[in-house]
């Protein structure tokens, strides 16, 4: 135990230290404040302004559609709407092709009824043709029945919506799915570049011959446990750090009226037991994938055969990893999903994106971790054993088999 | 205490890497493993410190086997390496501590091996700062920081300068002073015959030689015979049935039969009014009995 204790105190210190994990550190800092500031900025920026940002080139004859250029200039406050000549159209849509920031609306006739054409530079111009039409159809109904004559009941009839509202039955709001797959990119990075650093670290006492002396010195699997108790606890003080900055920049610089797509962001999904088994999901999921790491770097003798070695873990960690993205993102619960729940190499990213949003049950939990468990166990036990049998075996690099017929 | 190794194997896939190999020390001194690259010295260290797993026989250390957790030795590999981004002082504490020592103690302890060593200035520098030389005297100190009894130097003086050898090798003989049970491998057998008692000589695992060196090396009589003389005698040598062994730029080496050989040819250039400078009869040197037992050219 002494020993373990004493690889992990030098591997938090020597890694903690160094100028690259600083400086990284540093920068993602800085990125969270500024991202956390990006909404008092711009909505600095986009307060109402009195020089409209936008041009409507508007072009046709609205006869059939009186109130059209009115009905268009509500749906785009920020656009100047300009009464345009059909004759300079090529010249607007040369001006379009190039600025993103104009558009064209015309209005032509197409077997006796109005068409509406939009011109703008790509399908993510700030004008959409449907909310354009959406406008406009009714216009043109409500001439059209006052011209055959109808009554102003009916014509009101027309133009109205059916009342309309949408109830969620579960607890998964916008902020939960967003936060939710926020933590699982989170827990990607953390869990494979962490990991990352094990094997790198291991990789670099090889390559550089210490070793030889390390393992006379400590036995290899307290060398093994330490180092990844190490790197996991720098992942977590950073992975703090970073969370501490958020949080701070989100109370201090995030407006609080502030919205992400007309609600309001919220964090109420983290209750202090989702984020207690986030955490285990985190440091569980972290020394799976360690260890594997671990026995990668033990493997090679050169740092630059390592990303060869890890291919195997790195393969594992991204299908482990798009199995839980894909599950959040189209939110099905197929037998794919119902089973990356328990499977020990995808529950660290599955698990935490549903709990965070409700979307799973306390039994699939208590089972998904006792998998967890026994897989890190199972995982590490033999890992120390191909640890030990590699870290002295240098040149052909070996196979996992050689290392198994070795692992006395 | 005694150290007793006793009939190691190992053999790595069809390999036989190191074939019963034994030996003892019950008394402290220097003891050689020797042998050319790739005969079974490192595979013989490993095995006896409990590195690798032996295939069968016993390695004991006061009847006990030998292991990190029942005795403290101290084991210097032949491939050297020092954490080159840490500063000395810290992978020297760290060594220390892994030891069973305690922070304090370590830091003492690494601080007086580093004056006894002439590296004292170099405590506070990043290792890759430092010469190759004062790395290599490093690693040593990584090796003995925690007072080991028993320390195993695999190729100790190999890339070391002159100086350095030098340092090296009066501490090795202070170690002995100090009660220090030492066993070196090498491929240099000078540097093996000017420390060792005792030695295991290995050929392609097997091994080919083991004993007192004095003893060894009595038991083959006189058999090489050096002169110096101010003309050319190797034509005489040969009428006198002489084989040269080497013809230096001041002196040229025979290999004789016995002594009666050196007199008649001591009597023959007398006789001829050469009067050498120098006339030495000796035993053969290891680096030649191991060629002979090797197989290697002569």
């Amino acid at each position: 135990m002494k020993q373990i204790i004493t690889v992990f105190r030098f591997t938090f210190a020597e890694a903690i230290r160094k100028k690259a994990f600083l400086i990284i550190t540093s920068i993602v800092l800085f990125l969270i404040l500024v991202a956390c500031a990006i909404p008092l900025i711009s909505g600095k920026i986009s307060a109402p302004k009195d020089d409209p940002s936008k041009t409507i080139y508007f072009v046709g004859v609205p006869d059939r559609l009186p109130g059209a250029r009115e009905a268009i200039a509500s749906l785009y406050p920020e656009a100047e709407i300009i009464n345009g000549d059909a004759t300079l159209v090529a010249q607007y849509s040369d001006e379009v092709r190039t600025d993103s920031d104009k558009a064209i609306i015309e209005l032509t006739e197409s077997e006796g009824f109005p068409k509406i054409r939009v011109t703008a530079k790509t399908f993510m111009s700030f004008i959409d043709v449907n909310q354009v039409s959406d406008v406009l159809t009714p216009l043109f109904v409500r001439e059209e029945m006052k011209r055959l004559g109808a009554s102003d009941d009916l014509i009101e009839l027309s133009q109205m919506t059916l009342p309309s509202e949408f109830i969620m039955a579960g607890n998964m709001d916008l902020s939960g799915y967003i936060i939710g797959i926020a933590l699982l990119m989170i827990m990607f990075f953390a869990i494979y570049y962490y990991g990352y650093g094990v094997s790198m670290s291991i990789a670099n006492e090889k390559a550089s011959r210490v070793m030889e002396t390390l393992i006379v010195s400590a036995k290899p699997s307290h060398v093994l446990i330490g180092k990844c108790l190490g790197m996991g606890l720098l992942g977590l003080a950073q992975l703090s750090a970073f969370l501490l900055t958020a949080a701070l920049g989100y109370v201090l610089l995030v407006p609080k009226d502030f919205t992400l797509m007309g609600m309001p962001l919220s964090l109420s999904a983290f209750t202090f037991s989702s984020a207690v088994l986030v955490l285990l999901y985190f440091v569980l999921g972290y020394s799976l994938y360690a260890v594997m790491n671990a026995v990668c770097g033990a493997l090679v003798d050169k740092i630059e055969d390592l990303s060869s070695a890890m291919m195997p873990v790195m393969f594992i960690t991204m299908v482990s990893f798009y199995v839980g993205y894909f599950t959040a993102i189209s939110g099905t619960t197929n037998i794919v999903s119902k089973i990356a729940v328990y499977v020990p190499f995808s529950s660290p990213f599955v698990v935490p994106f549903k709990l965070l949003n409700s979307d799973i049950s306390i039994s699939d939990i208590v089972i998904s971790i006792v998998l967890l468990l026994t897989a890190v166990v199972v995982v590490a036990w033999f890992s120390a054993r191909l640890y030990t049998a590699s870290v002295l075996h240098y040149g052909k690099r070996l196979r996992i088999k050689d290392l198994y017929l070795q692992r006395k | 205490m005694i150290l007793t190794v006793n009939e190691l194997s190992k053999t790595f896939g069809e390999k036989k890497a190191v074939d019963r190999i034994g030996f003892s020390m019950d008394r402290p001194g220097v003891f050689g493993l020797i042998g050319t690259n790739g005969a079974g010295k490192t595979t013989t260290i490993r095995m006896m410190l409990g590195i690798i797993q032996k295939d069968s026989g016993s390695a004991l250390w006061n009847g006990k086997p030998i292991s990190r957790e029942t005795m403290s030795f101290g084991y210097m590999p032949e491939e050297r390496g020092i954490y080159t981004k840490t500063k000395v002082i810290s992978q020297l504490i760290y060594f220390g501590r892994l030891r069973g020592m305690s922070h304090g103690d370590a830091r003492k302890s690494a601080l007086s091996w580093m004056e006894r060593l002439g590296v004292l200035e170099y405590k506070d520098m990043i290792a890759e700062k430092v010469s190759k030389g004062n790395q290599q005297k490093i690693q040593l100190l990584a090796t003995l920081i925690h007072n080991p009894d028993l320390v195993v130097l695999d190729e100790p003086f190999s890339g070391l300068d002159p100086v350095n050898t030098e340092l090296i090798r009066k501490l090795i003989g202070e170690l002995v002073s100090d009660g220090k049970y030492i066993v070196m491998s090498s491929h240099q057998m000078s540097t093996v015959e000017e420390f060792c008692e005792n030695l295991v000589m290995l050929h392609n695992g097997q091994t080919i030689l083991s004993g007192n060196l004095k003893q060894i090396k009595a038991g083959y009589g006189h058999t090489n015979l050096v002169v110096r003389t101010e003309k050319d005698i190797t034509p005489v040598a040969q009428e006198c049935g002489l084989e040269l062994l080497t013809k230096r730029a001041d002196e040229t080496e025979f290999k004789i039969d016995g002594d009666e050989m050196a007199e008649t040819f001591l009597k023959r250039i007398l006789a001829e009014g050469q009067y050498p400078i120098k006339y030495e009869i000796r035993e053969p040197s290891l680096h030649e009995i191991f060629l002979e037992k090797a197989g290697g050219p002569k």
